[in-house]
């Protein structure tokens, strides 16, 4: 038991599985005990809990990755409503199939994504600056592309209804791509060669460098997934609510960052892996989801909500630093 | 002793500017040899290191390897044809990564599709670590660089040019970062390496360091080569001397 | 001789009294006359069109030219932008004073600068005593909040003890505020309780957010949105939750409008944002012509839009509704 535990304190997602575990155990305990007060495993809690995850988790695990290699996109929750809106329009404007449709929008996203990464390389400039600038950017081209207006996104196709909109019992589609892309980038960042490339630019780029890894590729290819990632999270959540805001997405982008950090990534680079993220995008619903369930004041919540994701990233250090 | 120099530069010049970095040098590296690259700051050493590996070009001279004739542009051409790989003070290795994944870091094994062969990469890691070079204190490829010692990473550095079959290694200032301790263990590796036919060229300003391992002294300053002689024919005050020469 | 001279006489008061006729307020020539129309947002939010709408066709009604700025929820710029037109020497300005303390200076200034300013959208909570204004036109927030809290209790039977959830984007906003104190009042006159709580303006966000608070107070007998947000997302919320209890709200969006269609939301306050911009720029047109001072306007008033007049809010939508 104490080298199993020993194990998952030097692994980065350590911290995170043993705090995402406890809070979990006593939820499930307190649901069990008390389950006419605190409603944690009604199906219609866990169902909305599940489907809460889906859209930042899939966004934190392109951000994730980007933060491996040691550059940041804050233009995803940008593009998590642009390329939702892209998709929105090719189908009502365009009359395009909305599988095409949604391909377009995620093209859109990696396409941007590129963009960045390439004026990043380019000018040597900090990726901080430069997609804080491609925010702003995005943002007004929202606006010059579709107006200020909310759009209804409702597609009559019975086989993308199930594919994005569907359920198996408390499941939701929305639910399982989250966990689709989760195993995708699983293999692609910890099996690929691509990843250990990933961890190498990021851990120390002159090394990798020194070893003959082309860290301006292997940075272009992350900010592609990034981008990526960000469009496919904007399509999934309109596809579950029905509309898209032209700036709904904008904030997101920090929430995706505070995941990923909670989840064990290094913020400087070269460290972190896809379940740390996935679960550390999962505490952050489930902080909220519990606070809510305790019937937390509501005009505080935002205070509880920060300052409870300051806690855990604290404890995520500690429980590091006791190696 | 008629044998072919593994690497050799004639008359190399190298001006960044109105500054002579190198100044006409002749230098080479003869098989299972230690070379002792001294000098004081802004000699030229870091300068023809820098050539040797492939970072920059000279303006004039010839190099040789094997006694061919050949142009070195880039980093990995003179890791493929001249075998030259350089240890650094701070070792191309990443913290936060295991030994495994920094030995292949690169270079890793994999399927068509370019997925990792984890089972093989351990099995030679664990090889390397242990054959060869005997690094002491690590048990297992799994463990991360950052756990290890400075000088255990030094080690790993080297075993991982010398499993990759590099022929000529260049260390710029090896033992600097490291404890007494393991600084003896860097030291024994490197005449080690002669047993296994790799020389080596070590940049250093420990003069004691330098006579425990060198067979030969190459003192520069101001981009030139003032003096040159084998460990049998000189001591330290001698080269001592040579070094602080103005 | 009598005979012509009534006869002149009339003559000359009908042609005097036509000539007087005649001249109407398009005979003059205003397009001097230049107008600053600063929404307090981000260029992006929906809600402004209709007012923005507005503002254009009461600016081709009434001759004057009109430039439209965008404050984007940031105070420093707002005040930037104001202390530009000032020195431009617009002629009026027609803007929006969402925080009570932050504008109080520059409107002061602008008005002692001899340039008039009118409200519109959002008012200093004190009125015309916490700021220069000349004039507020846009929603009475507390009174309408009182007249939502109202239709939902009569037509829903709530009682003393029933508890409402009340969710809006800012909780800190004035609007919020305002309009939580509004539907407070109503409900707790009965004897039942409000809680607020923050959604920001994302409705996939919102929509989780709700439907969680639902889940953990069980004992929720309604829901009255205070902003668009929640509104549009509140009877997907209370589905999700898997109850089954009233809601209504503030505001107009599509799911709105399809929700009172459907029977499944009762009724929307509607502030009518194309009458503020309309009104703003209208009687700011007044003030500058013809000095009439112009007074506040409580927009939307009393009315409320449910299932017997929401066909012409369908009809209009994004235009003027």
């Amino acid at each position: 038991m104490k080298t199993f535990l020993d194990n998952l304190r030097t692994k980065s997602a350590g911290g995170i599985i043993i705090l995402f575990v406890s809070i979990q155990v006593i939820a499930i305990l307190g649901g069990l005990l008390f389950p006419d007060n605190f409603r944690y495993l009604l199906p219609a809690n866990i169902a909305v809990l599940l489907k809460s995850m889906a859209p930042l988790g899939i966004m934190a695990i392109g951000v994730g990755i980007l933060m491996i290699t040691g550059e940041f996109d804050l233009s995803v929750g940008i593009l998590y409503s642009f390329c939702a809106i892209v998709t929105a329009t090719m189908v009502k404007e365009y009359n395009l199939s909305p599988y095409l449709a949604m391909l377009i929008g995620i093209l859109v996203g990696i396409t941007a994504g590129l963009i960045h990464g390439n004026i990043v390389n380019k000018f040597t400039i900090p990726s901080f600056i430069v997609t804080l600038g491609a925010m702003l950017l995005w943002k007004g081209g929202t606006l010059l592309y579709h107006g200020s207006k909310s759009l209804r996104y409702k597609y009559e196709s019975e086989s993308y209804e199930i594919l994005l909109k569907g359920d198996i019992g408390v499941v939701d589609a929305s639910f399982i791509w989250f966990i689709l892309v989760g195993i995708i980038f699983y293999f692609i960042l910890h099996h690929h060669k691509i990843g250990n490339h990933f961890y190498a630019v990021g851990g120390n780029s002159e090394a990798a460098t020194a070893i003959g890894i082309n860290p301006k590729r292997v940075k272009l290819i992350a900010f592609a997934i990034a981008g990526g990632c960000a469009a496919l999270s904007g399509v999934v959540a309109m596809s579950r609510v029905g509309s898209v805001q032209p700036a709904g997405g904008l904030g997101l982008e920090l929430e995706a960052i505070a995941a990923c950090v909670i989840g064990g990534c290094a913020l400087m680079g070269g460290r972190g892996s896809i379940i740390g993220i996935m679960l550390g995008t999962a505490l952050i619903y489930t902080i909220q989801d519990l606070l809510l369930l305790l019937r937390a004041p509501g005009f505080y919540f935002d205070m509880f909500v920060g300052g409870l994701i300051v806690l855990a990233a604290i404890t995520n250090v500690a429980l590091r630093k006791r190696l | 002793m008629n044998q072919i120099n593994l690497y050799e530069a004639k008359n190399i010049t190298k001006k960044y500017g109105n500054l002579i970095a190198l100044d006409d040098v002749n230098f080479h590296i003869a098989p299972n040899e230690v070379v002792g690259l001294l000098g004081d700051n802004g000699a030229g050493k870091s300068t023809l290191i820098k050539m040797m590996s492939g970072v920059v070009e000279p303006n004039k001279g010839n190099i040789f390897v094997d006694g061919n004739e050949i142009k070195i542009k880039n980093r990995k051409e003179s890791e493929e044809i001249a075998g030259i790989e350089t240890i650094y003070q701070n070792s191309a290795l990443c913290d936060d990564m295991t030994i495994m994944r920094n030995i292949f870091m690169g270079r890793e094994i994999t399927n068509y599709f370019g997925f990792m062969n984890f089972k093989k990469m351990d099995e030679i890691s664990t090889e390397v670590l242990t054959t060869g070079i005997e690094i002491a204190g690590i048990d297992s490829p799994s463990k991360e660089i950052g756990a290890l010692s400075g000088g255990q990473k030094q080690a790993v550095a080297i075993a991982r040019a010398v499993y990759f079959k590099r022929k000529i290694l260049l260390l710029d200032e090896p033992t600097s970062a490291l404890s007494v301790r393991e600084t003896e263990k860097v030291l024994s590796y490197v005449t080690d390496l002669k047993k296994e036919n790799v020389s080596s060229v070590i940049v250093t300003h420990n003069l004691y360091h330098a006579f425990q391992v060198c067979d030969r002294f190459v003192v520069m300053s101001h981009g030139k080569v003032v003096f040159e002689k084998n460990k049998q024919d000189t001591n330290i005050e001698e080269v001592t001397a040579q070094v602080i020469k103005v | 001789m009598k005979k012509l001279l009534t006869i002149l006489f009339v003559f000359s008061v009908f042609a005097f009294s036509s000539a007087k006729a005649i001249e109407k307020d398009s005979d003059n020539d205003w397009s001097d006359i230049n107008i600053l129309f600063l929404v307090w947002t981000a260029e992006e939010v929906e809600f402004f069109v209709p007012s923005i709408n507005g503002a254009y066709d009461a600016a081709e009604d009434q001759g004057v030219n009109i430039y439209m700025e965008f404050g984007d929820s940031d105070t420093a710029l707002t005040n930037n932008i104001i202390e530009t037109a000032i020195a431009n020497e617009v002629d009026g300005i027609a803007m929006t004073v969402w925080d009570d303390d932050a504008f109080d200076e520059i409107v002061c200034k602008a008005v002692a600068a001899g340039i008039p300013v009118i409200l519109h959208n959002i008012d200093d909570s004190q009125r015309g005593k916490g700021n220069c204004r000349l004039a507020y036109i846009g929603q009475f927030f507390i009174e309408t909040g009182e007249v939502i809290a109202e239709r939902m209790i009569a037509e829903h039977g709530l009682k003393a003890g029933d508890h409402v959830f009340t969710p809006v984007e800012f909780p800190e906003a004035v609007y919020a505020v305002q309009r939580h104190e509004g539907v407070n009042n109503g409900i707790t006159a009965m004897g039942g309780t409000t809680e607020i709580l923050g959604t920001g303006t994302d409705h996939s966000e919102a929509l989780n957010i709700m439907t969680q608070y639902l889940l953990g107070h069980p004992e929720t007998k309604a829901v009255i949105g205070l902003g668009s947000t929640p509104t549009s997302v509140a009877v997907k919320a209370v589905q999700e939750a898997g109850m089954d209890i009233p809601v209504g709200g503030y505001d107009i969006t599509p799911e709105i409008l399809e929700n009172i269609q459907n029977g499944s939301l009762t009724a929307t306050v509607d502030q009518n944002p194309y009458v503020q911009g309309f009104q703003a720029i209208t009687q700011m047109a007044h003030l500058l012509k013809y000095g009439l001072a112009p007074s506040d306007m409580n927009t939307g008033g009393t009315g409320l839009v449910d299932k017997s007049n929401v066909e012409a809010a369908l009809k209009w939508a994004g235009i003027t509704r």
